[in-house]
């Protein structure tokens, strides 16, 4: 099993474990790219709970570390997390011995109405309390480390109590769980609400971070959607540096939904993921030199 | 606690329901996003609908897909509680009322409904008798289907139709 061992001034670049979201469409490149190093799968895509997939378990054999995600739990919808989702997710987890799992801060449901898609919540204190619950309920049922990710806000509610990067740490702080960062979803928040990506990488606890997710998404009319079907733009791997400047990056995976042209587009964005962190950890090191 | 996720399932519900009906009058969430939620939220179903269901997407082409599922979502805005699968079989009847389902979507939904049956938006096994049958138009053929009680797969027939048959139709 590979390992992260950050190694803080050091002349020795740090590498993340790399990868990307497994699906059964991309199963075929994912295989043939040796520099994959981690891959995540999402716990609603398991259709067999009895046997993994013998292209994800392949790749266990040769040391790739499985994180399991999940986008169907509503841990910030008002709902108690629905019991059923919560023993796949520690089942699919179970099966393959992942370090921790991930969910993120959303709401996907409410009363009966399904939207299928992670939703901002409104960052209130009621709306922080019902996650935390929520959270620990999560916890309990599935019995590993909790990971929590930042969405892009689709919409904007009005009346927030606290502002993105305030919301997103006391959940972390309170909740005592780690950090999935989505670096293109805050790309879409700098062009959709006009944040700086850089004040929010410098008001979370970057200590709590497990691992980051990279992807690339549509615009239409100025406005970016987080779509998944696109190579990771260039501003995306400036925020990666971003991070890397700032904090060891353990992991990073790709997201993407649509089936990507082949093993070699995947190598190529692993290859500039790497060249980011890079660029990061060598500022980062410069800092400490003085 | 309680209270709190009393407070939130309101604004919650009230939210989506918004979002879906595209109501440019609801001020729960800011107004300018609501256009963009809307679309996004469409897009979305309509992807999860062509993953569940690709052969229907494949032959039809994603832009025509897209188009055809826009029309659907005015008449059905809020999506079924049992998902994509559920939904795409409800697309499928909507596209065949419109005499635009393809073949390959036609033999998909036929061997979905001699397996499962959709109560109240959601799927659930058939575990009774069900007889079906689909007419294919290129290459003409009858494709006719019986899920027997206690037997999982069902038993599936296709019949070529020559210009005989079709005219004595």
């Amino acid at each position: 099993m590979n390992t992260f061992v950050a190694q803080e001034g050091t002349s020795t670049t740090p590498r993340p474990l790399v990868g990307i979201l497994w699906r059964e469409h991309s199963a075929t490149y994912i295989e043939q790219v040796s520099d994959v190093t981690c891959v995540e799968v999402m716990f609603e895509d398991l259709a067999d709970l009895d046997q993994i997939p013998p292209s994800l378990q392949r790749l266990r054999d040769r040391g790739v570390e499985v994180l399991v995600h999940g986008a169907t739990l509503s841990l910030g919808g008002a709902e108690r997390p629905d019991r059923r989702r919560l023993e796949r997710m520690a089942r699919v987890a179970d099966m393959v011995d992942a370090p921790l799992v991930s969910e993120h801060v959303a709401f996907v449901r409410a009363s009966e109405l399904d939207s299928w898609h992670v939703l901002p919540v409104q960052r209130t204190q009621d709306t922080l309390e019902v996650f935390l619950e929520n959270l620990a309920e999560a916890r309990g049922v599935v019995g590993r480390p909790f990971a929590v990710e930042n969405v892009a806000q689709l919409f904007d509610w009005p009346d927030h109590e606290m502002d993105h990067a305030t919301f997103l740490r006391e959940v972390l702080v309170q909740g005592d769980a780690q950090l999935l960062l989505d670096v293109e979803n805050l790309r879409i928040d700098e062009v959709n609400l006009a944040t700086d990506a850089t004040q929010v990488l410098d008001a979370l606890p970057l200590e709590r971070l497990a691992y980051v997710h990279m992807a690339g998404g549509a615009e239409k009319d100025g406005v970016a959607f987080d779509t998944h079907s696109r190579p990771i733009p260039a501003e995306t791997y400036q925020l990666l540096e971003e991070l890397a400047a700032r904090v060891a990056v353990p992991r990073v995976t790709i997201e993407r939904d649509v089936e990507l042209s082949g093993a070699e587009e995947l190598q190529g964005e692993l290859d500039g993921i790497n060249a980011a962190v890079d660029r990061g950890v060598a500022r980062r090191a410069e800092v400490s030199r003085g | 606690v309680a209270e709190a996720r009393e407070a939130v399932a309101r604004q919650q519900s009230a939210a989506l329901e918004a979002i879906f009906q595209n109501d440019a009058d609801s001020k729960v969430i800011v107004s300018k996003w609501l256009g963009v939620a809307h679309e996004a939220l469409e897009r979305k179903r309509a992807w999860a609908c062509s993953f569940a269901w690709p052969t229907t997407a494949r032959s039809l082409g994603i832009d025509e897909y897209i188009r055809l599922f826009t029309r659907y979502v005015e008449r059905h805005p809020h999506p079924p509680a049992g998902g994509a699968v559920v939904e795409g079989r409800l697309f499928a009847r909507e596209l065949d009322r419109w005499g635009l389902l393809p073949d390959f979507g036609k033999i998909q939904s036929l061997s979905f409904d001699l397996r499962y049956q959709i109560r109240n938006d959601r799927m659930r096994p058939r575990r009774g008798l069900k007889a079906a049958y689909r007419l294919l138009r290129r290459p003409p053929y009858l494709v006719l289907g019986l899920k027997l009680p206690l037997r999982s797969s069902p038993l599936v027939w296709k019949i070529r139709l020559t210009r005989r048959a079709m005219s004595s139709r």
